[in-house]
């Protein structure tokens, strides 16, 4: 895929991070989902977000990218503030959120050159984008299907397309490779490193930990609503596999006790 | 087993109930409506005025066949998909659904109601053995009656929902609708027939002397022939009735499991976009929008329940009003083109969870405007083209086309006008619909749906009487020079409404996109 030119001088400065949250809190009712996250993510990082289910990963994600209003705390995208500067900032964010709602009665095509145009493109450059992003990730034959009758990883692959449209210069995962067949993981991979290759971001959140390790450069360990280690691979996993450290930052406990009933050997 | 569904069903309802003080008033202001039956009834019964008990136990009836297709209000508490994989039989099942269908806020006011006739034959009654038998028959036929509603109104929406969901539901939905539409015709020329050269007093008679024919009508009837001693008649009725609700049961519980376990499978493959379609989606944001809007008023099935519900309402509304004086005409289409407009109001709702894609595609204010412009295209581009043909062909075939022209300039404004309402309410009322719905004419979330359907109807009452107070004026005295005043300054009222709408609401929106996000997805879905 070639990849377009970026749109005029927003070609970020090393210096200027991908992205930089501080402070990020949200609570639900009495649960607080996110509790103070303070993350700096260079640009150019292949960044990946660990945590257990619950750690709040997918609220900080939704929180990053402009679709859940933190109740303190900010969050900006090569500099620009998303919720004080939308206009700067959401042109450099593109994001696979989780769960996939997308709109499910267009067809794969449909849905890539609509939102080619939500995003203002020119109608001709949007499709051709469309296209090229269709031949890349495979869909091509199912173009015309739709949407609602994709599998999980043609799902999977038309939402990262769907993100990658309007050329982003940092893209937003979550969970990209749940639920994925290898063949569609390996397309997705590919399609990522050719983009953070070309100098663009990719921030995705991932329970595959040794995904994380093959893919990522930096990652940042989520536990309770707060970041318990963050930065290179290497800082982070301190000599274990990811795996290792993962569970002894996030204090994982030892099973064994009750389910006595559970198994054949029992009643 | 039976007692699980109930309590389930019960559960559900509290847990929406705590949802907000919406949800409580919508429950009062339900149950006054209920009272006033009620006492009608009784009044009526009581009297031994049973031609009004007739009229009641058909309206009551009317209401629940109509209002769940009209008002997409139908009991969706439940859904069989959810109980697929656990070890309970289908006879069980269907026990369960049936008596948890008369849990609710429907059955409850509908409850009311029908004691009230209860009551009354009592009354009417007075004291002796007599009496006790008396109130017993009233107590089978309102139990009946209850049954007859809901079995109805349940086997009426879940077929429905089936056509329009099946894999020719598009062909088959145009069918629906015609035979859906023409049913109110159908009994529209034989009210019009048995009224023919009639007195009030007389029309009444003949009118209630038909209906008591009628499932509904037989089970009202059963009361006051028990009143006249006819026990023979009275076991007749019952049993009929009784043979009814069973037949229309058996129909809802089949079209439950065929639906359960049918995929929906109303599309498929698509033609790549040609034509008018293609263009109007070249041109901007906006033309996006509307084009996208349209291929889904045409391709899902929720959306496809407008269509039946055009033809549901023009047949209902402009029928009668065509047969009656010219004013009738002008207030019917009025009213029916105000109805329609408030499809806007769910404008948020009808892109759910997948609105995440144009709020991370929003960076202006401009943005948020062009989707509002391209929504009330799509909105208008079908339903306005559709009223003004229907009007058109109605006053030819009624043959008053002298007040052709006023009609349809009322009637564009009160599009315009509830189209600019409905558009405030869709960001101040926004709510979730259902996300893979079986049913079609499915709502979620009674607490802000309620809530939500009271503002609606308030919105439909104000640009109601707004019109009606400009329209009065035209149709009554105005000619020449000063109705052509009158009609533009209407039509200026309504574009004024909408544009200034469009800015309110933009702004709104654009101020709390999350929220509204968070506010149309639907959750646990």
């Amino acid at each position: 895929m070639t990849v377009p030119p970026a749109d005029g001088d927003r070609a970020a400065s090393p210096a200027v991070p991908a992205l930089r949250a501080s402070g990020l809190w949200k609570r639900f009712g009495a649960t607080v989902a996110v509790a103070g996250v303070d993350l700096v993510v260079p640009a150019g990082s292949f960044f990946g977000l660990v945590g257990p289910n619950g750690a709040g990963k997918t609220t900080t994600m939704l929180m990053l990218t402009g679709l859940l209003r933190p109740d303190a705390g900010t969050a900006e995208v090569l500099g620009a503030d998303v919720w004080r500067n939308p206009v700067e900032a959401k042109r450099s964010i593109g994001v696979l959120p989780e769960g996939l709602r997308l709109f499910e009665r267009l067809s794969g095509r449909e849905l890539l050159q609509y939102v080619g145009r939500l995003h203002r493109l020119a109608p001709a450059d949007a499709d051709a984008r469309a296209e090229e992003l269709l031949a890349v990730l495979g869909l091509t034959a199912a173009a015309r299907t739709l949407v609602v009758d994709y599998s999980t990883g043609m799902r999977k692959k038309i939402a990262l397309a769907s993100a990658l449209i309007h050329n982003p210069r940092v893209l937003f995962l979550d969970e990209p490779f749940e639920a994925v067949d290898p063949v569609s993981a390996h397309t997705i991979r590919e399609v990522l490193q050719r983009y953070t290759a070309s100098g663009s971001s990719v921030i995705f959140s991932s329970h595959a930990m040794d995904l994380v390790e093959r893919l990522c450069d930096s990652v940042a360990v989520m536990h309770a609503g707060r970041i318990v280690a963050a930065g290179p691979l290497d800082a982070v996993r301190r000599g274990q596999s990811l795996e290792q450290a993962f569970l002894a930052y996030v204090g994982a406990p030892i099973g064994g006790e009750g389910l006595t009933w559970l198994g054949s050997s029992s009643g | 087993m039976v007692g699980l569904f109930v309590r389930l069903k019960l559960r559900l309802l509290a847990n929406g109930l705590r949802m907000g003080a919406a949800y409580v008033t919508g429950f009062v202001l339900i149950s006054v409506l209920g009272v006033l039956a009620a006492l009608l009834a009784a009044a009526a019964l009581a009297a031994s005025d049973n031609n009004t008990a007739v009229f009641l136990y058909t309206a009551i009836f009317g209401a629940w066949v109509v209002l769940p297709v009209v008002m997409s209000a139908a009991d969706e508490t439940l859904e069989p998909s959810r109980l697929l994989v656990f070890p309970i039989t289908g006879r069980e099942k269907a026990r369960g659904f049936f008596v948890a269908a008369f849990v609710g806020i429907g059955p409850a006011v509908s409850t009311i109601a029908l004691a009230g006739s209860v009551v009354g034959a009592g009354a009417g009654a007075g004291a002796g053995t007599g009496a006790v038998r008396l109130v017993a028959v009233a107590l089978v036929a309102a139990v009946l009656e209850l049954m007859l509603c809901v079995s109805a109104s349940r086997a009426l929406t879940t077929t429905l929902s089936g056509v329009l969901r099946s894999r020719r539901g598009r062909d088959l939905a145009a069918g629906a609708v015609v035979l859906v539409g023409l049913l109110p015709v159908l009994g529209n020329v034989l009210v019009g027939r048995l009224l023919k050269g009639a007195t009030p007093n007389e029309g009444t008679a003949r009118l209630a002397a038909a209906m008591r024919w009628t499932p509904p009508g037989m089970a009202a009837h059963a009361i006051g022939d028990a009143a006249a001693g006819r026990w023979l008649a009275v076991a007749g009725e019952l049993a009929l009735v009784a043979v009814c609700v069973g037949l229309l049961v058996a129909c809802w519980l089949r079209g439950l499991g065929r639906i359960t376990v049918t995929h929906d499978a109303s599309s498929s493959t698509v033609r790549d976009g040609r034509g008018l379609l293609l263009r109007l989606g070249n041109r901007g944001r906006a033309g996006a929008v509307a084009a996208r809007d349209l291929r889904y008023q045409w391709r899902d099935p929720r959306r496809r329940v407008l269509w039946v519900q055009v033809v549901v309402l023009m047949v209902f509304v402009l029928g009668p009003a065509a047969r009656s004086s010219g004013g009738l005409m002008v207030a019917g289409m009025a009213f029916v083109a105000t109805v329609l407009s408030m499809q806007a109001a769910q404008q948020f709702g009808y892109d759910g969870a997948a609105y995440w894609m144009h709020v991370s595609a929003t960076r202006s204010l401009a943005d948020v405007r062009s989707d509002l412009l391209g929504k009330a295209i799509a909105s208008s581009a079908i339903t306005l083209p559709l009223l003004v043909a229907g009007t058109v062909v109605g006053a030819l075939v009624t043959g008053r086309t002298g007040l052709l022209a006023i009609a349809v300039v009322v009637e564009v404004s009160a599009f315009g006008l509830g189209l600019a309402a409905s558009t405030l309410l869709s960001v101040w009322f926004p709510v979730p619909l259902p996300d893979s719905s079986r049913n079609v004419f499915g709502s979620v979330d009674p607490g802000r749906g309620c809530l939500a359907g009271l503002a609606g109807l308030g919105m439909v009452v104000a640009t109601l009487a707004t019109v009606l107070a400009a329209s009065y004026p035209l149709v009554r005295f105005a000619h020449g020079a000063l109705a052509v005043a009158l009609c533009v300054g209407l039509l200026g009222l309504a574009a004024a409404a909408g544009v200034g709408a469009r800015a309110v609401t933009a702004r709104i929106a654009f101020g709390r996109l999350p929220e509204l996000l968070a506010a149309v997805t639907p959750r646990g879905g």
